[in-house]
């Protein structure tokens, strides 16, 4: 009600103030720049709340009262003036660009556009550019590096893979914690669907974000969880926002009438971290050789000084496939077997952007492809968009827009998940870590007749990399279509009215198969496909209003409603037994069955507002609440208010301090709540049908029965919403002549009452108990420091931009009593992600060695070797320490160079690959192998895992000495250790990208139609350095199995990371 | 400034329009899952409890059996449960156990308040019976279980743990119970959605006598032995007397959906995790080429060896790996040679000898093994179409004959053990498709009869129950704990074996460690169990 007195207010003030009138002032407003009109300058009578604002052909008209002898020309992004009227009835006006940084403009929510210095929160604005032209389809990874508090983590170097972000740590304890997606106003669906558990197979399955063109992309703005603007998104803001805007859903009248821009890029990408591999030792034990996964065996000729054998029996499966061969082959090694199972992958890239219109109307339309190829065989990724924005201003002073968008995206993979998951038959189960000896080239990877996998071991361990890749893989395909309509009216200068619907819509098919004749499913062959069709529509109205009450005094405030709904509906098939060998449909197989399905639909109604009082031109008060109202929780506790506040305090302005040292300061503060809402279904235990066990040895229905067993989630009929509660404060400062800024902010959140699943025991008949518990807090620091170290007058400058994020991310508390709760299981038994009271979030429970009191190793007297502890603890955090960004710019003339640096400090990672290399003794770090090894550690007893003492009392030091290859195999720290030997630091330097771009001089392009052109050399991930991993593995820690996913710093036999080089062309014309 | 005033109390009587539609309780009342239902039938939940039971606690993966086959020398593995150890989140406990509580136990009690409320007695009585059968193994591998605090929810989310004296009382009450209602009229029949007996109520009669016995012979130490009652249960039957009265399921050949006996399908179709201990070939070889070797049955081959043990080699094939434990076509791996025996590293998967026909519906061994490898063929053997068998006739007669030695209860002890024996070649004749020779069968029966009869009672106590462990192959959990009841059979000890493979210094488990993920949750539970502490029948 209070929103609605205020209104009356200021209706009732502009009826006062608009009695007195005089004469009346025109003129034109155009820009410095490039002489263009302005539309939408704010025309102010000084010291009055008089003013108007220019039309599209920035021509205005006021009526200046008797009093009124100054004009002031004001628009967010260019410096403000002031104009004596004097006796001058036409004044036009030529404005500039601000630059001051502070007055950059940031699309808050629902496309309110506010000056940056009057948020009393962090708000980043990317232009588009920063994410264009850098060889990097994926909008998010050609972000990484470049922008303070943000957690990019890439999951794989599969083409279209997910990308994983977090903004200040993880809120939910087991729900999504990625920030909302919202394009062109319209929340854009994130979600990673995987058909199949990425664990033990299925592949590096992309999330939604993949789909969006970095080329359309105008600006990204990120809106960090806690900050006042986020809020306003209302319950999917939690984690924060990232606004995108598209060139055509901000389509304006182009300088020329018509504009084509072009752009058009080419990039080659490699395998980036291939190990150093020994060629002394080839497969066996002992140094005696055998057909084994493991180089542990003899050496090779040649590589030591004493005899060794020179020929192998054929490997059996080769010469069960052909029996003419020779028996036997050279013993040799094969030392680039593993480089060479790698393609050079290609990156194509191509965009085309049209705008065009008049003063009243115009549209932009953009058809861009992007085509990969990956560096493991038969991967790829493929992106068209096609998208059209056009704008209209109509005579009855009604604005009228829309967008429309298609998106195609298909992605092809090769089969994932562990190499160890029973029936698993992925590509990357033996690639990295090929036995030594091993032709894998050479080789035949098929037998002829039956078509079957062979390999240099049985097909039961593994299927042959080459075969899987061509044979196995899964797709997506996604196409998506967007539309959104926007209507504007003014009622007056001061009140306007805006409402916009949008609408998407995918439908997304996943397939994965498996030929008959490898090793996944029994060898049998099998397709899976998956259906997803999501709809969202998304309505806001709103009502925006400002008001001048006196010179030093204005306000803007807006209320809105918005109505959300989303549908998702799933479907999945099972097709098993491939009857031709060559055909991927599911109706060329032996027999089909229902996978699962889920339907869910949800809506979510919201009344928010929001009223921002400005004292002068440097103090800002906004105050903003939202109260909404979900169909997912229960009926008593369905509507929730959730309110923030903010100040922003310019005082250099305010304190008029005109030093040349200080050019501008800025303090902010904010303080918000959000509330957030549960997923549907949640309220009933239901009974599933055809249920699937944990083991799955036995699917329903069984021999024609089918089956029902009762849920094992307990509902709470008491859930109520979940509350981020969020203080933030910080500085922005401008040095010299703005040649220097250092901007830094402090948060701190706490979430409490998150809806998730509590792990009840079961022998509470359940699994899970769905309530509110628990509390997750987050603190951090965020610094951004930019500045330009040299500028000379010969046009060459150098600017300097680092960002520095710190965020740790504590579970403080689950309900009483509860100690632990799994966010995923993997393996039984094997490496956990948890969240524990007092932990950071995710941690790593894991399977540990017994140690004494004082934590020496407990040392087996009967083998030399380590002995397990009976109970599994914590060995690792995958949330890193800091991360750190730093992009160094050079110019000179029309060349830019810039190179982005990124150092991410700590994070644990449990890695399969380095656990296998070390294992197999396939690198150079376990060459060194002719002597024997002493555990340090005491003699321990087994049974009791204690140390044995001696007669004397005292702990018996270790001295059994072990071979090398008993170092990494058995109870040690490879092949079968325990699971603490498998995690590593994941500290990582990384030269993210180096982009060399040359500018042609419009004098050279004057006499040709273009208007511009540019080329760009760039290079991503160059070099990196991950100086905790062990040294020879060359091992890029900065992936994750799990995708998008809350389960992080696993890697489970991914697929590597790669670079690339390339060349991106952009002209207009 | 009138038009305008008007067009914005316009605009607010739009909003208040939209705005009101929040107040609209329809609107958001979509919460309700359209494709999953809220209640069951009772036709419907007794399939999966069966299922669940027979996986969680039989050979494959995730199935207690898997563990203690292990512990009783039927199998093999590589990996840590090589030498005794366990840990408390060890696949097989973190699968079954989860599955028994909140799965099947959970189930049972639907079906039990649902077949009350209904007066469907007959699968009241079911219910009745496999809840106190499934109790009664959990106290046999865990020593303790939550009974009386189970299955509340919200209520009581974190029960403690009864001690199995307690609960095996009450398992006798259940069993009794179950009788009397498989005796009341049942408006509503039991059918084939019963996958064990295809609802023959008889069957299921004998099945809870025969349990009730089992359980009082699991007791005989204790005071809890009641001999005028094992007596009357005697008397008054019915009791199992053919083998299609065992408790077993017979898996399907479907691969999609996967309707295979577990084990087939870990050891035919995905990664041969099993090795055949070789102590147990070579008790049933009768060979004698250990010094630690159980010198019993020397000298009498078993003639079920070829339905037990699928060799993959043909001819004395030669494989190339440094082999350790291979005897003509057989090829396996010791107990206690982990991380130890140098053909740890080396893949068998072609050449070791699997689980045959009897155990895991797998392939009879004809001899000429396999070229290639086992998984190269198309549904070897009985392709999965075989028993899980948790209480089988054999089982119920090596029990009557032991309570009969031991206890003096109703029968010949001697009668009893040559009829147990007869009914362990008939189980393995159910399936078989060449049966064995009943001049073979006559031959062994005959032999270890000789044997039998002149024996003393602590000698005729180590026949029953080594020839009981002999037939359980494939179901282990009731050898684990007849085992650590009699100390029979006499168990594999890598010590003494002059073999430098096997070494082994850790204590043998005396019951199972609890799943850990459910009891760091639960603060009630009790401390994780120390492996060498003794379930209650445990006294000898």
């Amino acid at each position: 009600m209070r929103k609605f007195l205020l209104f009356s207010f200021v209706c009732l003030l502009q009826v006062g103030l608009a009695q007195a009138q005089e004469r009346t002032v025109s003129g034109k407003v155009t820009s410095a720049d490039d002489g263009s009109p302005l539309p939408g300058v704010n025309v102010v009578v000084k010291g009055t709340a008089t003013g108007t604002v220019t039309d599209v052909a920035g021509a205005y008209k006021l009526t200046v009262p008797a009093g009124g002898t100054t004009l002031v020309f004001s628009f967010i992004g260019l410096t403000s003036q002031e104009i004596e009227v004097g006796e001058r009835t036409t004044i036009d006006v030529s404005m500039g660009s601000d630059m001051k940084q502070l007055n950059e403009v940031v699309v808050t929510a629902a496309g309110i556009e506010r000056d940056k210095k009057s948020l009393g929160y962090r708000v980043e604005n990317v232009v588009g550019s920063k994410v264009q032209q850098v060889s990097e389809a994926d909008p998010l990874r050609a972000l990484q590096g470049k922008v303070a508090g943000v957690n990019i983590v890439s999951s794989s170097g599969v083409p279209g893979s997910a990308t994983r972000i977090t903004m200040r740590g993880n809120r939910s304890l087991l729900g999504n914690n990625q920030p909302l997606i919202v394009v062109d106003g319209i929340p854009y669906d994130n979600t990673q669907t995987n058909t199949s558990n990425q664990l033990t197979g299925g592949g590096a399955y992309g999330s939604g974000l993949a789909a969006i063109d970095p080329n359309n992309i105008e600006t990204m703005n990120i809106l960090p969880p806690g900050g006042a603007g986020a809020a306003l998104y209302g319950v999917r803001a939690a984690n924060g926002v990232i606004v995108i805007t598209t060139k055509t859903g901000t389509s304006r009248a182009s300088r020329k009438g018509l504009e084509i821009a072009v752009s058009s890029g080419y990039s080659m990408e490699k395998i980036s971290g291939l190990p150093d591999y020994q060629n002394t030792y080839g497969t066996g034990s002992g140094f005696v050789y055998s057909q084994v996964n493991g180089s542990w065996g003899a050496p090779f000729p040649g590589a030591v000084p004493y005899p060794t054998i020179t020929e192998i029996p054929l490997w059996t499966d080769i010469a069960a496939a052909f029996p003419d061969r020779s028996p036997t082959v050279p013993y040799k090694a094969y030392p680039n077997n593993i480089k060479d199972f790698f393609n050079t992958g290609h990156l194509w890239d191509n965009s085309i952007t049209l705008s065009g219109g008049n003063d009243k109307s115009n549209f932009t339309t953009t058809i861009s492809r992007t085509d990969q190829k990956g560096i493991v065989p038969e991967s790829g990724f493929e992106r068209t968009n096609i998208s059209i924005g056009a704008n209209s201003i109509l005579a009855n002073k009604v604005t009228i827009g829309g967008t429309m968008s298609f998106n195609n995206k298909v992605q092809t993979g090769p089969p994932g998940g562990a190499s160890n998951a029973i029936g698993n038959g992925s590509v990357f189960s033996r690639i990295m870590y090929l036995g030594r000896n091993w032709d894998l080239q050479g080789e035949p990877f098929e037998n002829p007749l039956s078509r079957q996998s062979v390999f240099f071991v049985a097909r039961t361990q593994s299927t042959n990399p080459y075969w899987s890749a061509k044979y196995d893989g899964f797709e997506t395909t996604e196409n998506r279509i967007t539309g959104n309509l926007n209507f504007g009216y003014d009622f007056t200068d001061w009140l306007n009215l805006s409402y916009r619907i949008g609408v998407t819509h995918f439908d997304q098919t996943n397939q994965e198969w498996y030929r008959p004749g490898g090793r996944a499913v029994g060898g049998v062959g099998q397709i899976t496909d998956d259906f997803v069709s999501f709809t969202e529509i998304e309505s806001f109205l709103m009502l925006n209003a400002s008001h001048q009450f006196t010179e030093d005094l204005s306000l803007k405030a807006f209320v809105a409603h918005n109505f959300n709904q989303r549908t998702r509906d799933q479907q999945s098939y099972i097709g098993t037994g491939l009857v031709d060998f060559s055909i991927i449909d599911i109706d060329n197989t032996t027999s089909v069955l229902n996978n699962g399905g889920i339907y869910t639909r949800r809506r979510l109604i919201g009344v928010l507002g929001e009223v921002q009082l400005q004292y002068k031109d440097y103090l800002f008060l906004t105050v903003n609440g939202r109260n909404d109202w979900s169909s997912t929780l229960p009926v008593a506790s369905r509507s929730f208010f959730y309110p923030a506040v903010s100040a922003s305090f310019i005082f250099t302005d305010a304190l008029q301090l005109d030093s040349r040292i200080l050019t501008s300061g800025k303090l902010r503060a904010g303080w918000t709540r959000v509330g957030n809402d549960a997923t549907p279904y949640l309220l009933n235990t239901i009974f599933a049908v055809n249920p699937l066990f944990v083991a799955q040895s036995v699917l329903f229905p069984f021999k024609g029965t089918a089956g029902t067993t009762k849920g094992d989630v307990v509902p709470d009929p008491d859930l109520t919403p979940e509350f981020t509660r969020t203080i933030e404060v910080g500085t922005d400062l401008q040095f010299l002549d703005n040649r220097a800024s250092l901007s830094v902010t402090a948060y701190q959140s706490l979430t409490t009452n998150g809806i998730a699943q509590q792990s009840y025991p079961s022998v509470s008949g359940y699994q899970n108990y769905l309530t509110n518990f628990g509390d997750v807090s987050n603190k951090g620091i965020e610094i951004t420091v930019g500045g330009t170290p040299v500028k000379l007058e010969n046009g060459f400058s150098w600017d300097i931009n680092a960002n520095f994020t710190h965020n740790r991310n504590v579970v403080k508390k689950l309900a009483d009593g509860v100690e632990e709760i799994v966010i995923q299981n993997l393996f039984s038994g094997g490496i956990t992600p948890v969240l524990r009271p007092g932990t950071e979030y995710g941690v790593l429970r894991g399977t540990v060695n017994a140690r004494d009191d004082e934590g020496n190793l407990l040392i087996d007297p009967a083998t030399g070797q380590l002995i397990r502890s009976l109970t599994p603890e914590i060995v690792g955090n995958p949330n890193p320490d800091f991360i750190a960004g730093l992009t160094n710019t050079f110019r000179y003339k029309g060349f830019t160079l810039s190179a982005v640096f990124n150092w991410r400090q700590g994070g644990d990672i449990y890695s399969t690959t380095i656990n296998n290399q070390l294992g197999r003794g396939v690198t150079k770090d376990t060459e060194q192998r002719e002597m024997n090894y002493v555990i340090p550690g005491v003699i321990g007893d087994v049974n009791s895992q204690q140390p044995v003492l001696d007669d004397e009392g005292n702990k018996i030091p270790n001295t059994i000495q072990v071979e090398m290859n008993d170092l990494y195999f058995g109870e040690t720290f490879g092949t079968n250790s325990a699971d603490e030997w498998s995690v590593f630091d994941a500290t990582v330097f990384r030269l993210q990208e180096v982009a060399l771009g040359y500018t042609l001089p419009k004098a050279i392009l004057a006499k040709t139609p273009f208007g511009s052109a540019t080329i760009t050399l760039t290079g991503r991930n160059l070099w990196y350095k991950a100086p905790n991993v062990p040294k020879h593995s060359k091992f890029d820690p900065e992936t994750s199995t799990f995708g998008a996913n809350n389960a992080q710093g696993f890697e489970f036999d991914n697929v590597p990371s790669v670079r690339r080089y390339g060349v991106n062309l952009r002209f207009t014309f | 400034m009138k038009i305008i005033r008007q067009r914005i109390y316009n605009s607010f009587f739009l909003f208040a329009a939209i705005i009101g539609m929040s107040g609209c309780g329809d609107f958001l009342d979509i919460n309700t899952d359209p494709n999953n239902p809220l209640d069951s039938r009772l036709g419907l939940v007794l399939p999966t409890v069966e299922t669940v039971i027979f996986e969680a606690l039989g050979n494959g993966p995730g199935g207690m059996s898997d563990l203690t086959s292990q512990f009783v020398h039927h199998t093999a593995q590589r990996g840590p449960s090589n030498f005794y150890f366990m840990a408390g989140n060890e696949f097989n406990i973190a699968n079954a156990w989860p599955n028994l509580y909140s799965g099947a136990l959970m189930d049972i009690n639907i079906m039990i308040s649902k077949a009350t409320e209904r007066e469907s007695w007959h699968y009241l009585g079911i219910a009745q019976t496999l809840k106190a059968y499934t109790y009664s193994i959990m106290v046999d591998m865990w020593g303790k279980a939550a009974y009386f605090e189970f299955g509340q929810g919200v209520e009581n989310p974190f029960p403690g743990f009864d001690e199995g004296a307690v609960i095996y009382p009450e398992l006798q009450k259940l069993l009794a119970e179950a009788v009397v209602n498989f005796g009341k009229e049942s408006l509503e029949a039991v059918g084939t959605d019963d996958l064990v007996y295809g609802g023959d109520i008889a069957k299921w009669t004998k099945l809870a006598n025969a349990l009730r016995l089992k359980l009082y012979n699991q007791v005989q130490l204790t005071d809890q032995y009641d001999q005028a009652a094992v007596n009357a249960i005697i008397a008054a039957g019915p009791l199992p007397s053919a083998v299609t009265d065992g408790f077993k399921l017979l898996y399907g050949s479907s691969n999609n959906p996967e309707n295979r006996h577990p084990l087939f399908k870990q050891d035919y179709v995905d990664n041969n995790a099993n090795y055949i201990d070789p102590y147990f070939y070579l008790v049933m070889k009768g060979d004698n080429t250990l010094p630690s070797f159980n010198p019993l049955l020397l000298g009498i081959e078993d003639p079920r060896i070829p339905h037990y043990f699928y060799n993959q080699l043909a001819g004395d094939e030669p494989q190339n790996d440094a082999t350790t434990a291979r005897w003509g076509n057989f090829l396996s791996i010791w107990f206690a040679s982990y991380n130890i025996d140098p053909n740890e590293g080396f893949d068998q998967a072609q050449s070791q000898t699997l689980v045959g026909e009897y155990p895991a519906g797998g392939a009879y061994d004809d001899g000429k093994g396999v070229t290639g490898g086992v998984a190269d063929k198309q549904n070897p053997g009985l392709g999965g179409v075989g028993y899980q068998r948790l209480y089988p006739l054999f089982a119920h007669l090596y029990t009557r004959a032991e309570l009969a030695l031991m206890k003096g209860a109703s029968g010949d002890d001697a009668v009893l053990f040559e009829a147990a024996m007869r009914a362990s070649f008939d189980e393995v004749d159910q399936l078989a498709p060449i049966d064995l020779k009943d001049s073979l069968v006559d031959a062994y029966i005959g032999q270890v009869m000789a044997r039998y009869t002149p024996a003393n009672q602590a000698k005729r106590l180590e026949f029953i129950l080594t020839e009981k462990w002999i037939a359980s192959f494939g179901f282990s959990i009731d050898a684990y704990t007849d085992y650590r009841r009699t100390g029979y059979p006499i168990m594999f000890n890598p010590n003494t074996d002059n073999n430098p493979f096997t070494i082994l210094n850790r204590s043998y488990p005396l019951s199972l460690l609890y799943f850990t993920s459910d009891i760091v949750i639960n603060p009630n539970a009790d401390k994780q169990r120390d492996p060498t502490s003794r379930v209650f029948w445990d006294i000898n």
